[in-house]
């Protein structure tokens, strides 16, 4: 009998101890932090898919840069016209698509009004208006014309900006990471704003993503989602403060001014990296006015919260308001 | 009828209850709480907790970035970078929350036992 009870009480140490081992062992999973495309990029992913993803960043990284001297889209703006690498090609092309698709208030080819304004973020003096008109003639997907090869020239004086787009097209080019190598059952790759969530979780459980409150407050709510893309836009702390006053980073390119968006913060779920963050910049633009519509698409779902503390939820959403 | 335990029985599994509390609670200690993790370019540097109130942290390789945890949460009081996103992010304290300053590739996350968030985004 004592031998039996002291193996009882063995047995039971020995599972709550391994018990208590247990939330850190999760399969070959492994988390890392890569400072690419304006942002840091928080990768959890099986560890070789995470040196694949790297190095995949590190590449469109350099091709989508418009800031950097090494920055390929940098380079087109400067020379006008050049031979352009694939990764590029197959960008613009994707971009030019989406907005002829749904709508030109959110185009990569916006570039000269939205440098003025992030001249004016650096130098902390507001653009002249007669430079924010000039530069609205000059922006448009029209202005970008493929010629034989991969040569790519920009008409007048048009300027690409990636922003809108680069994140969420970095992240469908991850997703196909993770689908040539199948090493990640599921993955969560972060790029603050979008957010590729792959897979299955190993408990089979919806993942759950917390949405930031813009004012920096806390969490404005969370949302139980199956694998799909995430990307949110709002002023968040990406505001700029020109002689007192702040200025949203979100230029609304039909008045050449930042935005003015009765919304505060909009997140799109949808199958597409890259559409998920050109309808969360478009739909943030175009404010409460056109929300229902988009509510009501069967491609993707929207939560979106307006400056009075409204939400705008689509149907089918599992949202949670904090 | 014999005795489910005897004294000397019920001690040693009295001791063995014990050790294995004490294993449960060493291992888990680390656990417990909040704690924002500073880390530089991807490496953790620094582990503060959130409940002990400090001022005017900075760590190596951004030293001209402060930081001060107060009432469980963790914050930038000053920064020479010029745009100030760091700053601008003000306190976290919610699991999965961060601070991220770009040029000088530091970030900080809230790490714990609170959330069952898989990401934050925003």
């Amino acid at each position: 009998m004592f031998f039996k009870n002291i193996s009882f009480c063995s047995a039971i140490a020995a599972i709550l101890f391994f018990c208590s081992c247990t939330s850190d062992h999760a399969a070959e999973h492994s988390t890392a932090e890569l400072f690419v495309m304006d942002t840091v990029c928080s990768v959890n992913a099986d560890k070789d898919d995470i040196k694949t993803i790297s190095s995949v960043l590190s590449r469109i990284d350099t091709a989508l840069d418009c800031f950097s001297k090494s920055g390929e889209i940098h380079a087109l703006n400067e020379k006008r016209s050049m031979n352009c690498s694939e990764d590029l090609c197959d960008f613009i092309k994707k971009t030019t698509s989406l907005s002829a698709e749904y709508g030109n208030e959110v185009i990569v080819s916006g570039g000269a009004v939205t440098m003025l304004w992030k001249e004016a973020q650096k130098s902390e003096i507001l653009p002249e208006k007669n430079d924010i008109l000039h530069s609205l003639g000059n922006i448009g997907d029209n202005f970008i014309s493929f010629e034989s090869g991969n040569v790519i020239s920009l008409k007048n004086e048009c300027m690409l900006d990636s922003g809108a787009f680069a994140k969420g097209y970095a992240l469908d080019l991850c997703r196909d990471v993770l689908d040539s190598s199948r090493n990640s059952d599921h993955a969560v790759i972060s790029m603050t704003s979008s957010v590729l969530l792959y897979g299955k979780k190993p408990d089979n459980s919806k993942f759950n993503v917390e949405i930031r409150n813009p004012d920096g407050n806390g969490i404005i709510g969370t949302v139980k989602t199956d694998a799909c893309f995430l990307s949110t836009s709002g002023g968040y702390e990406r505001f700029f403060t020109v002689d007192g006053e702040n200025y949203p980073h979100i230029i609304d390119l039909s008045t050449g001014y930042p935005t003015q968006s009765d919304l505060t913060s909009v997140t799109v779920f949808c199958d597409s990296g890259i559409l998920s963050d050109y309808l969360s910049t478009k739909i943030l633009i175009e404010g409460t006015e056109n929300i229902e519509n988009h509510l009501e698409s069967d491609l993707y779902k929207v939560a979106a919260f307006d400056e009075n503390g409204n939400s705008y939820i689509s149907k089918g959403l599992d949202f949670h308001k904090k | 009828m014999k005795k489910f335990l005897n004294l000397k029985e019920a001690a040693v599994i009295a001791i063995i209850l014990i050790i294995c509390f004490l294993a449960l609670f060493i291992v888990n200690s680390g656990k417990n709480g909040k704690y924002a993790v500073i880390s530089s370019d991807g490496n953790e540097i620094l582990r503060l907790e959130l409940d002990k109130d400090r001022q005017n942290i900075t760590v190596a390789n951004a030293e001209n970035i402060v930081f001060e945890v107060k009432d469980g949460a963790i914050f930038v009081t000053e920064t020479d970078c010029h745009d100030k996103i760091c700053l601008k992010t003000g306190a976290v304290s919610k699991n999965g929350q961060s601070i991220v300053c770009l040029p000088k590739k530091i970030t900080v996350k809230i790490i714990g036992e609170d959330s069952e968030a898989d990401v934050t985004i925003g």
